[in-house]
């Protein structure tokens, strides 16, 4: 995760990208909510959009086909469990189970439609600043009772910024320990041990400095947020996801 | 708020920690929930996942295979990742009444783990279409046994941390911990 991918924020000369982060999530929640219920024309009608949309954010397909591989093939087990399971016109006997044309249709559909779910959710990560998202997420937050905006932008952002390091110490406790031939033990109980206690270990020491860090820099909850805007750009946004949201509640 | 947004962090990295057991892997990421609970208590534990579920809506990549957004919180594993934010509190909440006896740390444990399917079998089933029967052989019982490891691993290492912790809290007790 610590590496460059499609995930990770980049200035690209593409117009979604000057979006405001607000449109943008909103846009994601109510196209994503909208998708549950829709049907395939609809279905396909958004496929075209957003892979329009990709062609524009990504050199290449393959790209993205490395990048998702792992919901992809988890997606592909939900379509074969429902095709195995769902009674139908058999295609294929696998021992007592039959893979039949009814359920490889509903999997395909439940699979279809998460897909692009997921694909909206990295259109967004691809194009939005993590303190764009900070401030959004702030703003949305602003009206709900009980709950510190600031705090809770403020924890967002010590977590995207701490995922990278902490993966870096796992992967330094993991090296050190297969060099001491720790990984070699069959007993799991102690393989999660020995791996966990140094890795959380050194996570819970390190939070005490990061505190110190964090106040010599003046990094509080109450520090200044994104500058957050509305152009036209917005309004075009904003209408296309409502234009799909209402196709894809009226197929 | 420090201590709750680094264990968000760890839930994170959990779904790309995984250990091969036979199988099913264990992936450690309930493990840290279980871990947030009894090393955090109730209140920042649900925090914490809080913060993670939060971001992971927003469409940032905290969720395993490095993907985000509502569409995996509505996908066919949505309700386990709600599953953690009961669970966590649950542990957290137990763990903060048990005053250190083992049994009820271990119980809270448990009770934590089967709210995890108690939230995750009922959303796989309505997501997918399975029947109960399906969903609870596919979503549930291959990773009991990882989940008695995780809870005797998430056990462990609170006991461990605890006083690492405590010694933190005191005046130049970090530098004692470190």
């Amino acid at each position: 995760m610590a590496e460059l991918s499609i995930f990770t924020y980049r200035p690209r000369p593409v117009w979604i990208v000057d979006c405001d982060p607000r449109i943008k999530l909103a846009a994601l929640a109510g196209l994503s909510i909208c998708s549950l219920g829709a049907g395939w024309t609809a279905l396909a009608l958004v496929t075209v959009v957003t892979s329009i949309l990709w062609l524009r954010l990504v050199p290449s397909l393959r790209v993205l086909w490395n990048q998702t591989k792992y919901f992809i093939f988890l997606l592909a087990l939900v379509v074969l469990a429902r095709g195995l399971l769902t009674p139908g016109q058999v295609l294929l006997e696998l021992g007592p189970l039959d893979l039949t044309a009814e359920g490889l249709a509903g999997g395909g559909y439940i699979a279809w439609r998460l897909l692009v779910i997921v694909w909206w959710s990295i259109i967004l990560t691809a194009t939005t600043a993590a303190a764009q998202i900070r401030s959004a997420v702030a703003w949305f937050l602003r009206p709900v009772p009980l709950v510190n905006e600031k705090v809770v932008a403020t924890m967002i952002g010590l977590l995207v910024r701490f995922i990278p390091v902490i993966l870096q110490q796992v992967r330094e406790t993991m090296a050190a320990q297969q060099a001491r031939a720790v990984a070699a033990s069959s007993n799991p109980f102690r393989r999660a041990f020995k791996l966990i206690l140094p890795v959380v270990r050194r996570v819970f020491l390190s939070a005490d400095r990061l505190v110190w860090a964090m106040e010599a820099r003046c990094f509080t909850p109450d520090r200044p947020f994104y500058h957050l805007d509305r152009g036209p750009a917005d309004w075009l946004l904003a209408s296309g996801a409502v234009v799909l949201c209402a196709a894809l509640l009226l197929s | 708020m420090v201590h709750s947004s680094l264990m968000a962090a760890l839930i994170a990295v959990g779904a790309f920690i995984s250990i091969p057991i036979g199988p099913v892997p264990i992936v450690m990421q309930n493990l840290f929930v279980l871990l947030a609970g009894l090393l955090l208590g109730g209140g920042w534990a649900a925090a914490s996942v809080g913060v993670y579920l939060l971001a992971g809506a927003c469409g940032l990549p905290v969720f395993a295979g490095g993907t985000g957004g509502l569409g995996r919180l509505l996908g066919p594993t949505g309700g386990y990742l709600f599953g953690f934010l009961a669970a966590a509190y649950l542990v957290g909440k137990v763990s903060e009444r048990a005053c250190g006896r083992p049994l009820i740390e271990l119980g809270g444990l448990v009770a934590g783990s089967m709210v995890i399917y108690l939230f995750g079998v009922p959303w796989l089933k309505l997501v997918t279409g399975m029947d109960w029967a399906k969903s609870i052989a596919v979503g549930m019982i291959p990773f009991l046994i990882g989940d008695a490891v995780k809870i005797l691993a998430a056990y462990g290492v609170a006991r461990t941390l605890r006083p690492i912790i405590a010694l933190q809290a005191t005046p130049g007790g970090i530098d004692k911990a470190g």
